[in-house]
């Protein structure tokens, strides 16, 4: 047993620990430092508030008692965020250019800035979250009750504790609790107004709680995972005989219906609730910290759930079957003499009550404040006055009993209840609530067509329908009211039963909840709205929230047409915000847009008009801004043109941004294509480059001989005849090897240029390869090459020029006998007939020499290749433009000359030709 | 926020295929009395098609920045250029 003294300075030291960590990071974000708060990652671990004390404790119950239905919770939402550039990412894009400050503010502002709606969504939301904010105090209170008492009572107890009355006021943890909280919002979370409801401290307080309460439940699955089993399948294999592990193994019969509900609330909740709004939306500072969390948020809900299983396991299989699952987190650890780690949890447990409260809290006092109070004070003569006093404290002062009176509402729902009901079942009908939010909002920012009438309509009859079928049956179910409506009926009518509507018995109560609260609302949302009308001001709202992607924001100040004074705006905007941030408004204002003499008052044009009424809304919420500023505006009035030029303007973007794609794209292929031209050029020149050097080098080395023998036969008398006759012979060869490279370059050019005079006639190519073999023959012998082929006794009438088709298959052949370096050398020529369509004929030349290497078989043709510049070619005195101007040759010759293949088994050159149809005169087959 | 086709599709088409695996009937399938490497076969293909989904979010999530970094940049050179 822990002495519960330990407890209480243990939590106390935690929760001071956060006050500090809150002042630091407030105090870094003042001076500029906010580099740590302002990451991503901090983003990430405030967004994961989601997993509150319900997770904590309760996700281990709902395991123990449902199986694997748990994990709905948090699959849903990471649907959501794995799809963030579709949903999340619009609504901070909004968000952050209307100055939202809450999700009823959001809402209103969508359906033109109305007071009602806001009104409507902030009781809504109120009347949800508390018994959520109950949760947390009861979930604090409970889990120190279970840690003082002995394991085996604690397993036995705990919840029911409470159930049999509450201990004095003083003496309950959940009031101090609750005490806590409500200071620390007040001191964190309401610094100043506005300032586009950003709150470091708190974003960094509950971005380390979620750390803490991650580190503390992961500490507890491994402690039930390797100190109770021996890891995972050890404890499936050894605990595979309770029914309950059998739950998390496999679905039972019937899930589907409550799968698919819990999934389509999770993901409705990680939005709907005004927490998940507060942190995701409204203190999001950056929309590129969404891609980070769309992945790392999902990763931490992952593995929140790894952890939870194995607590659920041990739990059921080592405690008695008596104790509550929700305090297995607790208890696991406490029953085995862990007392430490149980503390851990109890830590763990706390963190995540304190944060949910926390954000929570602050969410509804933003709500509260700006949507219920502030309505009311300005109808007050007094404090709407335009010249009335500062009223920017009284604000601040609403907030603040606004924070008191929920977290009292909170309390007392928890005093009052005390129910054993589950914590997972309350969770849920709070999910419930707020997704009635749902519909208003996705319609907001993808339908045009929504109207006011239609979303509140919607949310009044989902709303009405919520309290019918979920909230008043749990009141049912604790025993307190309303039982005789829940089991027979009102008026005994079976048909209106609240958890059988229209006689559809036997659902789960809140499969049946979901399905007529979604259906209705949504129904009479798209239905209201179709047949209703919107008013200016929506119009141009559901413009700007459609089309928050496309649109400059700023263009559209000059819509709406009405006037002020400079002076009045400023009176007022001081009355709201306070001197200071006044005085930086229209400071920032004058900045961007004033006039170039700093001195004078910015124009009170509509641009700065709609500049002041966004600074407000970020304060007091789009629809108290609107208010304000009507007692000081004159002459509002909508242009309805302009609207209108705007929507077109919106088709004329969508128009243009389409044409701007095409044109981009059209641009990148372009680049694309110059980009390889230049690739080539460059190839090109510096083979251009290779050439001379090459061609230089080629020249230079007879030159030098022969300057070389010719100075020794100019400056030496004495030489003997056959010396100088040696040395006449070398000038003599190297001459000759000179004019025929030269010789072989002109070709090369004339046959490019086409400066050639070709004398064409019909002749069959057969005996011209033949003359070609015989010219060789010599050569072959000498190498001892054997020559053959295997044209028999065929004929193949072509149209060519001879001389010059001799010409090509001499080079080919004396290239063969050449570089063929096999012991027993062989080159054999081969006639292929016409293949599938083409009518060119093939005369092959093999050889069984080395082959080319791959690397150069693509340049062989090419006069400034690789495979020119060999020594090989080099050393058989060849100039290694044969086979490129063989090339030329069969070109202008109407064949092709290439490469068929070439290994080390030798290679095989093709020389394509057109035959004639019919036989070249003079020329008869035999 | 200009995106190519392709990745604004893929942005689409993980979260709703990543449901679609995660709910009846599919899930169903997996629904047996078989264990994976010790392991019962529901909950290894959760968690597995939840890791995969977090996987390729982080890809594609970065796929996105980079894509519209690239746009942005492109737009800064389109009004130098004016």
């Amino acid at each position: 047993m822990l002495n519960s003294g330990l407890v209480v300075t243990v939590a106390s030291l935690y929760l001071g620990g956060l006050f500090v960590l809150a002042y630091v990071s407030n105090r870094r974000a003042e001076r500029g430092q906010s580099s740590l708060v302002n990451s991503p990652m901090v983003y990430t671990l405030s967004l994961a508030v989601y997993c509150t004390s319900w997770t904590f404790y309760g996700a281990v119950g709902s395991a123990a008692r449902n199986g694997l239905e748990f994990l709905t919770i948090y699959l849903g939402p990471t649907i959501v965020l794995i799809g963030w550039s579709f949903l999340l990412r619009k609504l901070v894009r909004i968000s952050s250019e209307q100055r939202i400050t809450s999700i009823a503010d959001f809402i209103s502002a969508r359906y033109g800035k109305s007071t009602f709606i806001s009104a409507l969504v902030t009781i809504i939301a109120l009347i949800g979250v508390t018994p959520y904010i109950a949760l947390q105090l009861k979930a604090v209170a409970a889990s120190f009750d279970a840690l003082g008492t002995t394991a085996g009572n604690a397993a036995a107890e705990g919840w029911e504790v409470l159930s049999q009355g509450h201990p004095h006021l003083f003496a309950d943890t959940g009031f101090w609790v609750a005490v806590c909280m409500a200071a620390f919002v007040i001191i964190f979370g309401t610094r100043n107004l506005g300032a586009d409801e950003h709150h470091p401290g708190v974003v960094a307080a509950i971005a380390f709680e979620s750390i803490v309460k991650l580190l503390s439940l992961g500490a507890i699955a491994i402690f039930a995972l390797y100190g109770l089993h021996d890891g995972f399948q050890d404890m499936v294999a050894k605990t595979d005989w309770h029914e309950g592990v059998r739950r998390l193994q496999g679905f039972s019969d019937g899930f589907e219906p409550r799968w698919v509900a819990l999934t389509f609330l999770s993901a409705a909740a990680i939005i709907c609730l005004p927490r998940q709004f507060q942190v995701a939306v409204v203190e999001n500072a950056d929309e590129k910290h969404l891609a980070t969390a769309s992945w790392l948020f999902p990763l931490y809900m992952l593995l929140v759930s790894l952890a939870v299983i194995p607590i659920a396991i041990s739990g059921m299989t080592l405690l008695p079957a008596t104790a509550n699952p929700d305090l297995y987190v607790l208890t696991v650890p406490l029953a085995s003499g862990h007392e430490s780690l149980a503390l851990l949890a109890f830590i763990g447990g706390l963190s995540a009550a304190t944060s949910m409260v926390i954000v929570a809290s602050i969410a509804l006092a933003i709500m509260i404040s700006n949507h219920l109070v502030t309505p009311i004070l300005l109808r007050l003569h007094s404090f709407a006055a335009p010249d009335g006093r500062d009223v920017s404290a009284t604000l601040l002062l609403v907030r603040r009993l606004s924070i008191v009176a929920i977290l009292t509402l909170g309390f007392l729902y928890y005093r009052l209840t005390g129910s054993s009901s589950p914590l997972a079942s309350i969770g849920l009908i709070s999910f419930v609530g707020v997704a009635q939010f749902l519909p208003a909002l996705i319609g907001g920012i993808y339908w045009e067509g929504g109207t006011r009438t239609g979303a509140t309509a919607g949310l009044v009859a989902g709303f009405a329908l919520w309290i019918y079928t979920l909230f008043v049956p749990s009141f049912a179910d604790a025993g307190w009211a309303f039982m005789d409506l829940v089991e027979t009926g009102p008026w005994a009518i079976a048909a209106l039963k609240p958890d059988a509507l229209m006689g559809l018995s036997g659902w789960d109560p809140l499969v049946h909840g979901v399905f007529w609260t979604i259906t209705i609302n949504t129904g009479l949302y798209i239905v209201v709205s179709l047949a209703t009308r919107q008013a200016p001001l929506e119009r141009l709202q559901s413009a700007l929230f459609i089309d928050a992607f496309r649109r400059d924001q700023q263009s559209v100040s000059g819509v709406l047409e009405r006037s002020a004074t400079t002076a009045d705006l400023i009176r007022l905007t001081r009355r709201i915000l306070g001197p200071t941030r006044a005085h930086a408004i229209f400071r920032d204002y004058e900045r961007r847009h004033g006039p170039a003499n700093p001195d004078l008052m910015p124009v009170p044009d509509p641009g700065l008009i709609a500049y002041v009424e966004r600074h407000l809304a970020g304060s007091v919420g789009a629809a108290a801004a609107r208010t304000l500023l009507s007692q000081v505006v004159t002459g509002e009035s909508i242009d309805l043109e302009a609207v209108i030029a705007l929507l077109d303007e919106t088709q004329e973007a969508i128009r243009y941004s389409q044409e701007l794609e095409e044109k981009s794209q059209e641009l990148e292929e372009t680049a694309l294509k110059l980009r390889h031209a230049n690739e080539q050029l460059t190839k090109l020149d510096k083979m251009k480059d290779d050439f001379l050097s090459r061609v230089s080098h080629e020249l230079r080395t007879p030159m030098t001989s022969i300057r070389s023998f010719s100075d020794i036969l100019v400056t030496q008398d004495d030489l003997e005849t056959d010396q100088t006759r040696r040395f006449l012979g070398i000038i003599q060869h190297e001459s000759e090897r000179l004019t025929r490279l030269l010789d072989e370059i002109l070709e090369l050019s004339r046959l490019e240029d086409g400066h050639v005079d070709w004398q064409f006639t019909d002749v069959d190519a057969v005996p011209i390869v033949r003359d070609a073999m015989e010219a060789m023959r010599g050569l072959a012998q000498d190498k001892g090459v054997v020559l053959s082929d295997a044209l028999g006794d065929m004929s193949l009438p072509v149209h060519v020029d001879p001389d010059r088709l001799k010409q090509v298959f001499i080079n080919l052949l004396s290239n063969g006998i050449k570089f063929n370096t096999n012991t027993a050398p062989e080159i054999w020529l081969t006639c292929v007939p016409p293949v599938n369509g083409d009518d060119a004929w093939a005369i092959q030349v093999h050889d069984n020499g080395p082959g080319i290497p791959p690397d150069d078989q693509g340049q062989i043709f090419s006069k400034f290749s690789r495979g020119w510049t060999q020594e090989a070619v080099r050393a058989t005195d060849g100039t290694g433009l044969g086979l490129v101007i063989s090339k030329q040759i069969m070109r202008q010759l109407g064949g092709n000359l290439v490469l068929e293949s070439s290994d080390d088994n030798g290679s095989c050159f093709a020389v394509h030709l057109d035959a004639l149809s019919q036989p070249a005169p003079g020329v008869q087959a035999s | 926020m200009k995106l190519n086709r392709r990745t604004r599709d893929m942005a689409l088409l993980l979260p709703l295929g990543t449901l679609l695996l995660l709910l009846p009937p599919y899930i169903e399938i997996f629904d047996q009395p078989r264990l994976v490497a010790g392991l019962p076969l529901l909950p290894v293909y959760i968690f597995a098609v939840w890791l995969g989904a977090i996987i390729l979010a982080r890809v594609l999530s970065r796929k996105i920045l980079s894509e519209e970094k690239a746009s942005e940049t492109v737009d800064v050179l389109a009004e130098d250029g004016k």
